[in-house]
């Protein structure tokens, strides 16, 4: 016999739209769509979060029937969908193909009015410009309301955007009362000294600006050879409140720079170009302006950019802001760099590192990794990527940081030898024992440009087995993700599998080699993990698994 | 230094401060009313629930404060329950969703998360029949009627 109090209480509960809410952000929509077939109650507080947000397929646009199917649904559901992705190849704005005219009907009819985030992405077609049209009447009449916003373009050939102004694109986004705080841009040509008041303001009220593969241009229709080398922002964004800007692979990078130096309330900011040829060098103006104390607020950096040396990156850690994230993807991280970071400003940038990702870095060794471990108090992220140096010396410090929840560490093996990297894997397990927040721990991950040939005989032993030292990892209670590359190889055999059940109960991901080839034993191990309910949360994408 | 807290059923409770601070609504309370012995009454909850709310912020008093991290997923894990936290939510439904409108009034957002992934893992999985059965709840729609929604939302189903 169930409470007879229990409808009552249920009923004030499910009465309340923002607990619906928040017990439906965490159900799947198939369950959504049980749920609202449950009572009439049910119905009406579960169905605008089956609604909410809505991802079109690829097969939903296609000027077909099904386009004028996906229309009435929308329209159908209007008031509910908050945030839509829409997959362009010209069928929701041109739905007649027979018609060699561009047909406005479904742009004009279709209006979200709670629409806050919406995601276009233009596929390869025929008639992009009849799409760009038809987004752009879209965007004038459900723009308003608009919260986030991104446009990506995925199309080897040429939207001509000299024929139709760019910025008329954004239409309703560009009312003065509008809250867009997050545009995203990828793969368009951004005709700038076009930049109508309008749109200029709509980029200051900004938070997040992404720009990726973006190309700025100017106006003009002469042949591309042509083109004048740098065109100008005809207005400067500066005083712009972008709080986040990426900037990744756009050209010409003179103007991107002059974007960036224009944001300078930025919190975090990622900066890559690798791929333009003859670019100039940038990294002398980006250290003046920071030494100058240009971006007050930086905290999050993520750089990779062209012509960096060590000791310009080392001048540019020196000269930035306390940094509470730093990602690194490039070589020029050497012996000066690492001592910018560690020791700049009586150690700055130790005193408030959280994440710290670095990737390729030439002067990355067991030692520094032990100082980063030694010195950082708030580090909760560290991904050291390619170890290449001979150092296995042990930092008898005591660790400090105890919020540690990520730790990724790889090896590149053929530089060192397989015996520094079982030290060195070692020297590090020997004292996981303090790190109780740690989530995820990742060993001897390759990554690299290029193919690495592994052989078998590199392979690492790494002793997790029972007798020799599992026990070493038992206070990390919080595991979620254990992964070993396919170079590490493991004993483990059921009893271990069973005792990191045990030990870990939050454990959802193990990626790792056996060294048993025995079939029999993998299967035997594969039953414990699945017999603990791990099934529904086991993602083995190693060569544990029931077809190999 | 402790606080005092009055429940519905005006039952006195005393606690710690950092740990009457776990729920934002008395944090807020705290800082208007300024240093002060005066209980603080909460005539939206139960003695009962509040035992338990107490619990489940003694427990939790030394977490750090939760960062709303931004995922591109907006659809969220229910499976990552912590433990304590589990046993703590295996109470009967009336007490379940108590605590639920209790974490709701209080403002304690790491227990309302917790209490909504609870409903939601029971919710999981099950056809419109088993969730009737699993909170009581009476079928008031027609077989016709049902079939009809179904039919009507399936397109939002995977999109």
């Amino acid at each position: 016999m169930r409470h007879p109090h229990a409808p009552r209480i249920m009923t004030r509960a499910f009465d309340l739209p923002e607990l619906t809410t928040l017990i439906a952000q965490f159900l799947p929509k198939e369950n959504l769509l049980a749920c609202i077939q449950v009572s009439r109650q049910w119905h009406h507080v579960f169905l605008p979060s089956l609604w909410q947000r809505i991802v079109l397929r690829d097969g939903d646009t296609i000027p077909t029937t099904t386009a004028t199917d996906t229309v009435i649904q929308l329209h159908q559901h209007s008031d509910m969908i908050q945030s839509l992705r829409m997959p362009l190849a010209c069928g929701l704005f041109y739905t007649n193909p027979a018609s060699d005219f561009y047909s406005p009907v479904v742009s004009d009819i279709l209006i979200l009015p709670r629409l806050q985030e919406l995601i276009l992405s233009f596929a390869k077609s025929s008639r992009l410009m009849d799409d760009f049209r038809g987004a752009r009447n879209f965007l004038l009449k459900n723009g308003h309301h608009l919260s986030s916003l991104e446009v990506s373009v995925m199309h080897e050939g040429r939207l001509d955007m000299s024929s139709l102004s760019f910025w008329g694109l954004f239409g309703g986004c560009k009312a003065p009362d509008n809250r867009l705080s997050k545009l995203r841009l990828e793969g368009v040509r951004m005709v700038i000294d076009e930049l109508d008041e309008a749109s200029r303001q709509m980029l200051m009220r900004l938070d997040t600006l992404r720009l990726k593969s973006v190309h700025f241009l100017p106006h003009f229709s002469g042949p591309e050879t042509e083109w004048p080398r740098l065109p100008q922002w005809p207005q400067r964004l500066t005083g712009c409140k972008v709080k986040k800007l990426d900037v990744v692979e756009c050209a010409p990078v003179l103007v991107a720079y002059r974007l960036i130096q224009d944001c300078q309330e930025l919190r975090s900011l990622t900066w890559i170009y690798t791929e333009e040829p003859e670019s100039v060098d940038l990294a002398p103006p980006l250290i003046q302006n920071l030494q100058a104390g240009l971006w007050p607020f930086l905290e999050s950096l993520n750089l990779n950019i062209n012509h960096l040396t060590d000791f310009r990156l080392a001048q540019l850690l020196e000269a930035v802001s306390p940094l509470k994230h730093l990602t690194l993807d490039i070589s020029a991280f050497g012996d000066l760099s690492s001592i910018a970071l560690l020791e700049a400003g009586s150690g700055k940038h130790s005193k408030r590192m959280e994440t710290l990702s670095l990737s390729r870095c030439s002067a990355l060794n067991g030692v520094m990794v032990q100082r980063f471990l030694c010195e950082m108090p708030h580090l909760k992220v560290l991904r050291a990527n390619f170890l290449t140096q001979q150092n296995i010396e042990q930092d008898p410090r005591p660790w400090v940081c105890s919020q540690l929840e990520e730790l990724r560490i790889a090896f590149l093996l053929e530089v060192l030898s397989t015996l520094d990297v079982r030290l060195m894997t070692n020297v590090i397990l020997d004292r996981l024992e303090g790190l109780s927040q740690l989530r995820i721990l990742e060993f001897g991950k390759l990554r690299r440009t290029g193919s690495i040939v592994s052989k078998t005989s590199n392979c690492v032993y790494m002793g997790l087995h029972l007798r020799y030292g599992l026990d070493r990892l038992k206070a990390l209670s919080r595991l979620e993700e254990l992964s070993l590359d396919e170079e590490t190889e493991q004993d483990i055999g059921v009893k271990e599998a069973q005792w990191m059940v045990d030990n870990w109960p939050r454990l959802y991901t193990v990626r790792m080699r056996f060294a048993s080839s025995c079939q029999k034993t993998k299967m035997a191990i594969l039953d414990v993990f699945e017999s603990q309910g791990m099934k529904k949360w086991w993602s083995g994408s190693c060569n544990l698994s029931r077809d190999g | 230094m402790p606080v005092t807290l009055t429940s519905l059923d005006n039952q006195e409770f005393k606690v710690d401060k950092e740990v009457a601070e776990r729920s934002i609504l008395i944090k807020n309370m705290i800082e208007d009313v300024g240093e002060s012995d005066a209980p603080i009454p909460l005539p939206n909850v139960s003695a009962a629930v509040l035992t338990k709310v107490i619990e489940y912020c003694e427990h939790h008093r030394n977490d750090p404060v939760q960062v709303q991290d931004e995922t591109d997923d907006p659809r969220k894990r229910s499976n990552d329950i912590e433990e304590w936290d589990m046993k703590f939510m295996q109470v009967d439904q009336e007490m379940l969703f108590e605590i639920i409108l209790a974490a709701n009034y209080l403002d304690i957002k790491p227990l309302l998360d917790v209490g909504c992934k609870t409903v939601a893992n029971i919710i999981k999985g099950k056809t419109p029949e088993e969730i009737r059965k699993a909170f009581n709840i009476v079928n008031d729609f027609t077989p016709e009627e049902e079939a009809q929604i179904k039919k009507e939302n399936e397109w939002a189903e995977d999109r």
